[in-house]
């Protein structure tokens, strides 16, 4: 038991050397990355300033400051593209660099060469949102309380687990079907919209703010400002933590059900190369 | 080459094939859902039997589209197949993929099919850890093969620099890393030129079959690669096997006609046209020189055959000075067979087992 621990370990971590080093070796890119996060966050810092004071009275909870508000929110909406994102990209770039049949004749199995493709965009993710909260908390004052970041990383962890399956559907269904970015968009529209990312979901209309209830980003969001802005432990967060947890608990075996499916499916098609 | 080992599960074979079956259901099109009609469907391979024995170096020779990687890709679990079953040293290809996928390994020509951005070390250092292998005995088998395959030095060079024969080298040595009992070589050859392509396979039976004393199926279309390496050959025509057996004695089985060499005399336009008229006789050149005819002719051997043939000169006061037959090369039958639309290869049982 412990030694397939460990080999699995050992594997997992040669995927995240393995992209960490394709990552590298295109230099520009990470600086200009890091530029872009730069640039987002003054710009999000105006935006702020631009309301002031006069923001939607459920800002209160957040002391009024806009700016706090929407960098935590962007930062974390990284985690969910992510989550969307990178295991039918892992898929698709595997089948398209040729890499895919080779990988799949050794003896890992796909569900776990796709689990583990997504380690390095998931630290890169975790990169980038250390960008976006030190740049504000660097170039205009942004106050992070310390008391809350392990209980951030609790919100970060529920947070994946709830959109690492709806991705984990999402490369199904584009195995499956060659095309998937409508189930995507559909994912990650309403939940930007619904979520309160950029807004608080009290400025909505009454159903829509009911519906947002049901969203697991609306929670993950709103926990990670109480933590990061506020300091709050997970025990004062539990209205949000216990929907996450149900959310993960229903959607993890949902999705690698629906991904056993697909597989089966495309090895009998033939189909498993083509993209 | 062959031996015949007993394998830890009472079988003597790497592959046991039992009416394999692969077929492929098209995608219906607007045009064939209006007009109600079924799907197309593409027989990739057809009840396809063999066996094949532990440490042999298989060659399965055919066309593009003859169902040679789809035979590959079942056998190795990518693919499942339609019906029929396979076991790889007695492991059932289904039931038992993960064990089955420990002991194979692919090496195809499809040069993509390793890290560009990585050096050939990294690369090998990724693979082999796939498989579970890690620290001083991976990098002293990784250093093994770099030296076998003559990659040593650059070894620290992005594979996107190497040439097409270095990253097949490479795909090779990645294919032996994990010590496979059986290597699977799908066109390993595609996009070389001839000499490179001689000489990598020259490589392969010196390095990867005598040292390492793999199980090896080779897949190609190109004849001579199957003479250069391999022991036994099954050919793929349409999904089916068409001959299977040794190297030797597939140009007999295969070849359609038999070509004589005769020199003559008293050869005239009467008996050549008693030739022609003869039912199997395919062809009768004429060419006088020094005094002599020298005769071309091509028969079906299995409506003429030489005596009738030398009855019918003797009869019409021919006098035969030389006769030789004229061997065709594997490739020339090869193509003779395979490129011509209307032949069927001779012998052609749909199946075939050893």
């Amino acid at each position: 038991m412990l030694q397939t621990s460990l080999s699995s370990l050992r594997t997992a971590l040669a995927f995240l050397k393995r992209d960490f080093l394709i990552a590298a070796s295109y230099r520009t890119a990470f600086a200009a990355d890091a530029l872009g996060i730069v640039f987002k966050v003054i710009t999000f810092y105006y935006i702020g300033a631009v309301f002031g004071e006069g923001v939607a009275p459920s800002l209160k909870a957040y002391g009024h400051d806009y700016f706090a508000f929407l960098i935590i929110g962007i930062a974390l909406l990284d985690f969910v593209h992510t989550s969307l994102d990178t295991f039918s990209v892992s898929i698709r770039d595997s089948q398209m660099t040729g890499t895919l049949e080779v990988v799949l004749l050794s003896p890992i199995q796909l569900p776990h060469m796709v689990v583990y493709s997504s380690l390095w965009p998931y630290v890169f993710t975790a990169l980038r949102f250390l960008t976006y909260v030190g740049a504000g908390v660097v170039l205009f004052g942004l106050k992070i309380s310390g008391f809350g970041i392990l209980t951030a990383l609790v919100v970060l962890l529920l947070t994946i687990l709830c959109f690492a399956p709806l991705g984990i559907i999402s490369a199904a269904v584009i195995m499956l079907f060659k095309k998937g970015v409508w189930f995507q968009t559909i994912i990650n529209g309403t939940s930007v919209l619904l979520a309160g990312v950029a807004y608080p979901v009290d400025v909505l209309p009454r159903w829509a703010s009911r519906v947002s209830y049901y969203l697991p980003l609306t929670h993950s969001v709103t926990a990670m400002r109480q933590a990061l802005l506020n300091g709050k432990s997970p025990a004062e967060l539990t209205t949000d933590l216990v929907p996450l947890t149900l959310f993960a608990a229903v959607l993890m075996p949902l999705s690698l059900w629906i991904f056993k499916l697909s597989v089966d499916r495309v090895k009998q098609l033939g189909t498993l190369t083509q993209y | 080459m062959s031996n015949t080992r007993q394998t830890n599960t009472g079988t003597r074979f790497a592959v046991e094939a039992r009416a394999l079956t692969k077929r492929y259901t098209h995608q219906r099109s607007l045009s064939d859902i209006v007009h109600g009609r079924p799907a197309a469907e593409t027989h990739a391979l057809k009840d396809v039997s063999l066996a094949i024995e532990e440490g042999e170096v298989f060659g399965l020779l055919g066309p593009n589209g003859s169902g040679k990687t789809t035979f590959l890709k079942l056998l190795s679990t990518i693919l499942s197949p339609t019906s029929g079953t396979a076991t790889i040293f007695g492991h059932d290809v289904l039931r038992e993929p993960r064990r089955v996928r420990q002991m194979v390994a692919l090496v195809t020509a499809e040069e993509r099919s390793l890290y560009w951005r990585l050096t050939g070390r990294q690369n090998l250092r990724f693979f082999a850890s796939l498989y579970g292998l890690d620290g001083q005995r991976i990098e002293a088998k990784i250093d093994e093969l770099l030296e076998l395959f003559m990659l040593r030095d650059a070894s620290r060079t992005r594979v996107a620099e190497y040439s097409t024969g270095m990253r097949q080298k490479l795909a090779i040595a990645r294919g032996l890393l994990s010590d496979p009992k059986l290597l699977f070589l799908d066109e390993p050859t595609r996009g070389l030129d001839p000499a490179a392509a001689h000489n990598l396979l020259e490589l392969v039976k010196e390095r990867a079959v005598e040292h390492f004393e793999n199980t090896v199926i080779l897949t190609t279309h190109i004849a001579r690669e199957v003479e250069q390496l391999c022991d036994r050959i099954a050919t793929l025509h349409r999904g089916s096997i068409t001959y299977l057996g040794p190297v030797e004695t597939l140009g007999r089985s295969l070849d359609v006609t038999v070509t004589y060499l005769m020199r003559v005399t008293g050869f005239n336009d009467v008996v050549a046209e008693r030739l022609r008229a003869r039912k199997g006789v395919v062809s009768c050149k004429c060419t006088e020189a020094d005094g002599a005819t020298d005769v071309e002719l091509v028969f079906a051997p299995d409506a003429l055959t030489l005596s009738d043939v030398l009855r019918l000169l003797l009869f019409n006061n021919v006098e035969l000075l030389r006769c030789t037959v004229k061997e065709r090369s594997l490739e020339e039958t090869f193509r003779a067979v395979f490129d011509t639309p209307w032949a069927q290869p001779a012998g052609g049982a749909a199946t075939a087992k050893s």
